[in-house]
């Protein structure tokens, strides 16, 4: 029955149709997995938005919150306000301590100018008292010349007087023998005896020139003496005068403290940093705002990603740039279009292979599998054309590579 | 009727059945359409593999049927890898044809 069978079934037709269909697996089968190698796909992905958390840079209470959870702020609109009262009058505080300041420089400014003028009067003295020292100089020698006068006409009157009585006493004796008359001899003697006067008046003329002398002298040692006097004035008046410095420096102190509080004041009214949605907003109108206390979280989205962990095996397939096609489990409708952007390059080693990861002695495991899993590493995709509002954190996706176009 | 004609028809359906298949395959081909490769069914999602699968088996089942019909069931052989081979040329078509 079997030769009858095998026979008449094996006609040309079923041959060919039998190995259409058998090439048709083998071809389908190779192209599938040649696909699936060099477009690797996967459903384990998230959608993922960077987020931050706004936290208050000061203390207060929420004066004006106009933004709800979950709504959609543009850059730059208002978040939130703290009450901005105390920080205004710290900054006020701060602008009057800087116009105070420079009330004291203008203050300060005024007295070392006055001190600038003693220095000046005191170098005047100092001009006088070296006037007064060149006058006292001139005098001695005034006097000098006045005593070597005084000296040469008391030499010349004594010579006259020497001369006069010594013609007197020689006509003297010849009055008696009537060889002069006695006019003569009463002429020889007022002549002596002026002369005689005038050797007195030479000699105190001499004494009087000594003493101008002396109190010449004694005039030059008192302006030297009111000469090293003004110098110590000027030096002391010099040195008396204050500087400016201490106040200018503190004008960069009060300014940066000016600074600050309009810092301060200016963080009272918090803006948006980008498009963002509000999320994971509880707090109302009067919540007390603290430094450093998160209020909200910010969603950024002008950027979105899928987070989509591939095999390692498949990675080298994964070149920045490379397309993507990513559908959102919410809505398999519509393909998203993306490339990647980069691949992790690490994640937490699994500890039934390696060990775990602890201080002293490592701790190696001492069964192994004989089947090993390969590891996966998330490959984040930027989403090029994500729709607005309607991309949420953590959506599940599912991403496929596709191949340049 | 079905008795009466078999020896006139078989030589025509197979052909006709085959054309259609191809250039039906070949125009999705070209098209390049790409459904997503999550089905939803009922709330729960497929890959599109098991879509792919079920869909393989369905048209084997009906090649079975038709093979039967048209009395090829002899004639094809080994039958045990031919079926087998027929779900997944099935299944891969459609995934690369829908799926890519």
């Amino acid at each position: 029955m079997n030769d009858k069978t095998t026979s008449h079934s094996r006609t040309l037709r079923g041959t060919i149709i039998s190995s259409v269909i058998g090439a048709g697996a083998l071809i389908t089968a190779a192209l599938t997995l040649y696909t699936v190698n060099s477009y690797p796909r996967t459903d384990d992905a998230e959608v993922v938005a960077n987020i931050i958390g706004m936290a208050p840079l000061i203390a207060g209470p929420v004066v004006e919150l106009p933004v709800h959870d979950n709504d959609f702020v543009k850059k730059g609109s208002l978040l939130y306000k703290i009450d901005d009262r105390p920080y205004l009058y710290a900054l006020q505080d701060a602008l009057a301590a800087q116009e105070r300041l420079e009330g004291e420089i203008e203050n300060e400014t005024r007295r070392i100018s006055s001190q600038v003028s003693s220095v000046d009067v005191a170098n005047a003295g100092k001009q006088n008292a070296l006037a007064n020292e060149t006058r006292a100089d001139d005098e001695i020698k005034v006097s000098e010349a006045a005593i070597a006068q005084a000296d040469a006409s008391l030499k010349q009157s004594q010579a006259d007087a020497d001369y006069a009585v010594s013609n007197l006493h020689r006509i003297e004796p010849l009055l008696a023998k009537e060889f002069v008359t006695p006019d003569d001899v009463q002429r020889a003697r007022s002549l002596a005896e002026a002369k005689t006067a005038a050797v007195e008046q030479a000699r105190s003329a001499l004494a009087l020139a000594k003493g101008k002398l002396l109190s010449a002298t004694a005039q030059k040692q008192q302006a030297i003496a009111q000469l090293s006097q003004a110098d110590a004035q000027v030096k002391q008046s010099s040195q008396a005068v204050l500087v400016l410095a201490p106040l200018i420096a503190q004008r960069e102190s009060r300014a940066a403290a000016v600074r600050l509080a309009r810092y301060n004041y200016e963080q009272c009214s918090v803006v948006a940093p980008f498009d963002a949605i509000v999320t994971n907003l509880t707090i109302s109108e009067g919540e007390y705002a603290k430094v450093g206390q998160q209020m909200f979280t910010l969603i950024d989205t002008r950027k979105w990603w899928v987070l989509a962990n591939f095999r390692e095996t498949q990675i080298k397939d994964l070149r920045v740039g490379t397309p993507a096609n990513i559908f959102l489990m919410a809505d398999l409708h519509t393909r998203l279009q993306g490339y990647v952007e980069s691949v992790a390059y690490g994640v937490t080693p699994d500890p039934d292979v390696v060990g775990k990861l602890s201080q002293g002695l490592p701790d190696v495991q001492r069964t192994l599998n004989w089947v090993r899993l390969a590891s996966r590493y998330p490959v984040r995709i930027r989403i090029s054309n994500p729709p607005q509002q309607s991309l949420r954190i953590g959506e599940v996706a599912i991403v496929g590579m596709r191949p340049k176009s | 009727m079905n008795k009466n004609h078999p020896e006139r028809t078989t030589g025509t359906p197979v052909p006709k059945l085959l054309t259609v298949l191809t250039i039906s395959v070949l125009v999705a081909g070209l098209n390049g359409c790409s459904f997503s490769p999550s089905i939803n069914v009922l709330g729960s999602y497929f890959p599109a593999w098991i879509i792919c699968c079920v869909a393989g088996i369905a048209v084997t089942a009906v090649a079975h049927y038709l093979f039967a019909r048209w009395k090829l069931l002899d004639e094809l052989w080994p039958l045990p890898i031919l079926y087998p081979c027929l779900i997944s040329f099935t299944a891969c078509t459609l995934w690369l044809v829908f799926f890519r």
